[in-house]
């Protein structure tokens, strides 16, 4: 028992500690024991509230940064539902324009081929070439109005020459209720053209529709060409002109039509 | 003495609210380690007695466990091999061990020994604290200045 440290105490706290057992067995030690609950439960109840708070700090914490990538997440999906949107909103504008292509233009008559505007500066530029069928000469149309005729190819791409483009030349005619007028469109810098080589007796007005004769290859007949805005020429002349708008802006077109054959 | 007792009351409140860690066990067992004195007795069972107050247990329950836990920490305190801090952990595990075994039993409640892992990982900073104090801010009484 030497060789064991504090062995009195211990077995005098030993012993203690046991009629202490046997005393709250017994029941006992019920009021003390109440009587310190008075203290120590409101101390427990501040640690245990104390604690629930730090850890709701700690949950706070560790919401925001969850928040903080959901959010990064939302964006992301916000981005890829809008750039969605616009596509379909694309293709469906595009729908439409075939759509009403058809009624224009007879699908059985005229294979026409869809294609995207992708850059304007004296041609227009679209995203179909060589490997779509597309050709040299070929006819650009939106619905029956006639934009302009292709003159350069790549396998990807091809430029359209413009009805406005003083290179284009073409066999026109304009008719009303009191006769026919036929001549040649010319096209001009700027938004208009000029009609040409109208004979003096034939009868054409301001607003009367101009029209493709359909005489120059792959040009059908009756495309709209534009809309008579003044007519000019003295009545002693051969010939008299008249200015032509074309009926729409080209740059307003999200989609034009290549006639193929 | 006086700030042991405090961060002993502290240590209590807080392994009987909400950190399910025997620290109290884990401290009175580094300071009967480090400096076996008669105070841990009295530390251990009066500590024990607040603890089962603190998890409504019948009085005296801890008291015993950690008395006779103290009291072995002691005596295996006199073994010339006990500053090596590697003997005190694996004495210290089945010491944890041991208790939770005797409560599981005596309590009829399933024993988590995984805790004893943390209460091990624990002892290690708390060592050397204790350590520290003691070597640094506790005055021995066999040093004697001359005046």
């Amino acid at each position: 028992m030497k060789n064991i440290p504090n062995f009195g105490l211990f077995l005098t706290l030993l012993i203690f500690g046991i009629f202490l057992y046997i005393l709250d067995l017994s029941g006992a030690l019920k009021y003390p024991k109440i009587t310190l609950s008075f203290v120590t439960a409101p101390i427990q109840f501040g640690f245990y509230k104390s604690f629930q708070n730090l850890g709701q700090q700690f949950y706070f914490i560790k919401n925001a940064k969850d928040l903080s990538g959901q959010n990064e997440n939302l964006k992301a999906q916000l981005g890829q539902a809008l750039s969605e949107n616009a596509t379909l909103q694309r293709k469906l504008s595009e729908a439409n324009d075939q759509i009403s292509q058809s009624n224009y233009l007879d699908p059985k008559n005229y294979n026409l081929l869809p294609a995207r505007p992708i850059g304007l500066d004296r041609n227009l530029h679209i995203d179909k070439g060589s490997e779509d069928g597309v050709q040299t000469g070929q006819v650009v149309v939106f619905e029956n109005n006639f934009i302009g005729k292709v003159a350069h190819v790549s396998p990807k791409g091809a430029s359209i020459t413009l009805i406005t483009d003083p290179y284009t030349k073409l066999s026109a005619f304009s008719q009303n209720l009191e006769g026919k007028a036929k001549g040649i469109i010319l096209g001009q810098f700027g938004a208009e053209l000029i009609f040409d080589k109208i004979l003096q007796e034939e009868k054409i007005k301001e607003g009367n529709l101009v029209f493709s004769d359909g005489l120059e290859e792959f040009i059908p007949r009756g495309l709209i060409l534009g809309k008579v805005s003044t007519v000019l020429g003295k009545s002693s002349e051969v010939f008299k002109q008249a200015k032509v708008k074309p009926t729409f802006d080209v740059r307003d077109l999200e989609v034009v039509f290549v006639i193929l054959d | 003495m006086k700030i042991l007792v405090v961060i002993l009351i502290f240590l209590s409140f807080l392994q009987t609210t909400i950190l399910p860690l025997d620290l109290v066990l884990v401290v009175l067992f580094l300071q009967s380690y480090i400096r076996p004195e008669r105070k841990n007795l009295i530390l251990a069972f009066a500590f024990g007695i607040l603890i089962s107050h603190l998890t409504n247990q019948f009085v005296g329950l801890y008291a015993l466990i950690y008395l006779s836990l103290v009291e072995l920490t002691q005596v295996l305190a006199k073994v010339p091999i006990h500053k090596n801090l590697f003997f005190g952990g694996l004495v210290l595990v089945p010491f944890l061990i041991l208790e939770k075994l005797v409560l599981s039993k005596i309590l009829i409640a399933t024993a988590n020994f995984w805790m004893v892992g943390l209460e091990i990982l624990l002892a290690v900073p708390i060592y050397f604290l204790l350590k520290l104090w003691e070597e640094r801010f506790v005055v021995k009484s066999e040093i004697k200045l001359r005046v």
